[in-house]
């Protein structure tokens, strides 16, 4: 019984390790040095890597607070927000572009109040929007469940002390949950660098202008230069690797510092 | 001194009790009488009606994080990232004080434990915790101090230790208010007690035949 258990788990790790190995073997090492050189690619992993970065600030900035809203206050529709707030992570990406282009676009109603906003939308800052709506998601999401699962003693304590709720935030529940906030900002990059439903929506597959690395693949994909959209898809596959391995490592060293002072 | 007149919450209702400045008040009474619930309403953390003076102040509408007193409960919350000292330099600068290594030295020194200064807090024992804890709620030199049953999970050896050290403080000229169960607690440190009894609160006498354990060292 335990061994026919582990069937479909074989079979699942048969597709993830497969498919990993077959794009990795896809190239060989010239032309993947070749393909390393192309200042395409060059200009995919800066963009992918400046608008992500930048779209994990904005996520941060938004998340964070949002998250601790949602953790500690009590208002009416709380849970219809809630479920709100849940939206972008179940709706198709290529759904959500459609609506944010409807929402900024020339048609939409935020032109009027801003009407230089279109114009920026098929560019990099449509990549940045695109990126940080996927991106705040996931880091809203992240922060609520981390200061839920602070014990509100320790809050009492920190205003007890004579910390305000500001301080008690910055000084006290960040670093009880500093792990779990690190966590959600490491999924969130990982989220804003693949990005690719809404920002095609959104920004637009422009070569060289809104080419990130998903984009890039799709371009070269479309366009039959097999080789270059397959070194995108590595480099890919290379930034989620070492991300995974930041994440595995953030949870160790929250492991071992616990066991450390125990 | 501090002025509790008609004070209601959901645990009781028209309580009525003074405390002088720099006295020991013991709380008594059965589980679930309200005694905590009393500190949390003078600590701002529970709603309640009434008024709570304190030095001649209204505490009404003043939020917990700017009352003028500390919270001590058998459950310590000493902050878990921080050391011994890094808690007491924490407590400092949320009173708005500097944070002085020489002032948290000699508190920990007060305290007996000078030596954990750069442990964490669950690097240290049950008693030396206890010991942290109180020394981060007086490095502020705060002039209320609340004590919710704080030494009822500690050894006697460790409580007379601690006895000596609250008893000391009062020479300081700092006000507290003590729940316990331990009648050798209030004999020890108590000046006046009242109790909780069967929905009524009023004072009742201390019962010194309960033995004031020695509290020197």
């Amino acid at each position: 019984m335990a061994k026919l258990a582990l069937l479909p788990l074989g079979l699942l790790l048969m597709l993830v390790t497969g498919s990993l190995l077959s794009l990795i073997f896809e190239l060989d090492l010239p032309t993947l040095i070749q393909v390393l050189r192309q200042p395409e690619l060059h200009f995919a992993i800066l963009l992918s890597l400046g608008t992500a970065s930048l779209s994990l600030l904005l996520a941060l900035l938004i998340g964070i607070p949002g998250g601790w809203a949602m953790a500690r206050m009590d208002f009416k529709g709380k849970g219809v927000i809630n479920m709100l707030l849940d939206i972008p992570l179940v709706t198709p990406p290529l759904i959500v572009g459609i609506g944010l282009l409807l929402l900024l676009g020339q048609r939409g109603p935020i032109s009027s109040l801003a009407p230089g906003l279109p114009g920026l939308l098929f560019s990099p800052v449509g990549v940045v929007i695109a990126q940080t709506y996927v991106a705040s998601a996931i880091m809203q999401r992240s922060a609520s469940a981390a200061f839920s699962s602070i014990d509100p003693a320790f809050i009492s304590t920190a205003w007890n002390m004579g910390l305000t709720p500001l301080r008690t935030l910055v000084l006290v529940e960040i670093p009880l949950c500093w792990h779990s906030l690190l966590g959600g900002g490491v999924l969130a990059l990982a989220r804003a660098l693949g990005e690719f439903g809404a920002t095609l929506m959104l920004a637009g597959a422009i070569r060289l202008k809104t080419e990130t690395l998903p984009m890039a693949v799709y371009l070269n994909i479309a366009s039959g230069d097999f080789s270059l959209a397959i070194g995108c898809a590595l480099l890919l596959i290379l930034l989620a690797g070492l991300l995974l391995i930041v994440l595995h490592r953030v949870q160790h060293l929250y492991k071992d510092q616990n066991s450390a002072v125990r | 001194m501090l002025c509790v007149e008609a004070l209601s919450t959901q645990a009781f209702s028209e309580l009525d009790f003074s405390a002088r400045s720099g006295s020991c008040t013991a709380i008594t009474g059965p589980s679930g009488s309200g005694k905590t619930t009393l500190l949390n309403a003078i600590a701002g953390a529970v709603a309640y009606t009434g008024t709570i003076r304190f030095a001649g102040k209204a505490l009404n509408g003043v939020p917990a994080w700017q009352r003028p007193c500390r919270y001590l409960n058998q459950r310590l919350y000493l902050f878990p990232w921080l050391t011994v000292a890094g808690n007491l330099g924490l407590a400092q600068y949320a009173a708005g004080l500097p944070r002085s290594k020489s002032a948290q030295m000699a508190m920990l020194e007060e305290m007996g434990i000078a030596h954990l200064a750069h442990c964490y807090p669950r690097q240290i024992s049950g008693g030396e915790q206890q010991r942290a804890a109180l020394a981060r709620a007086m490095v502020s030199h705060p002039r209320l101090l609340l004590l919710d049953e704080p030494f009822s999970s500690l050894d006697w050896e460790i409580r007379r230790h601690l006895w000596a050290v609250v008893n000391n403080l009062r020479q300081h000229d700092v006000t507290i208010l003590l729940v316990t169960h331990e009648p050798k607690e209030v004999a020890a440190l108590a000046d006046r007690q009242w109790t909780f009894d069967k929905g009524r609160f009023a004072e009742t006498q201390i019962n010194r035949e309960e033995g004031r354990f020695p509290v020197n060292l």
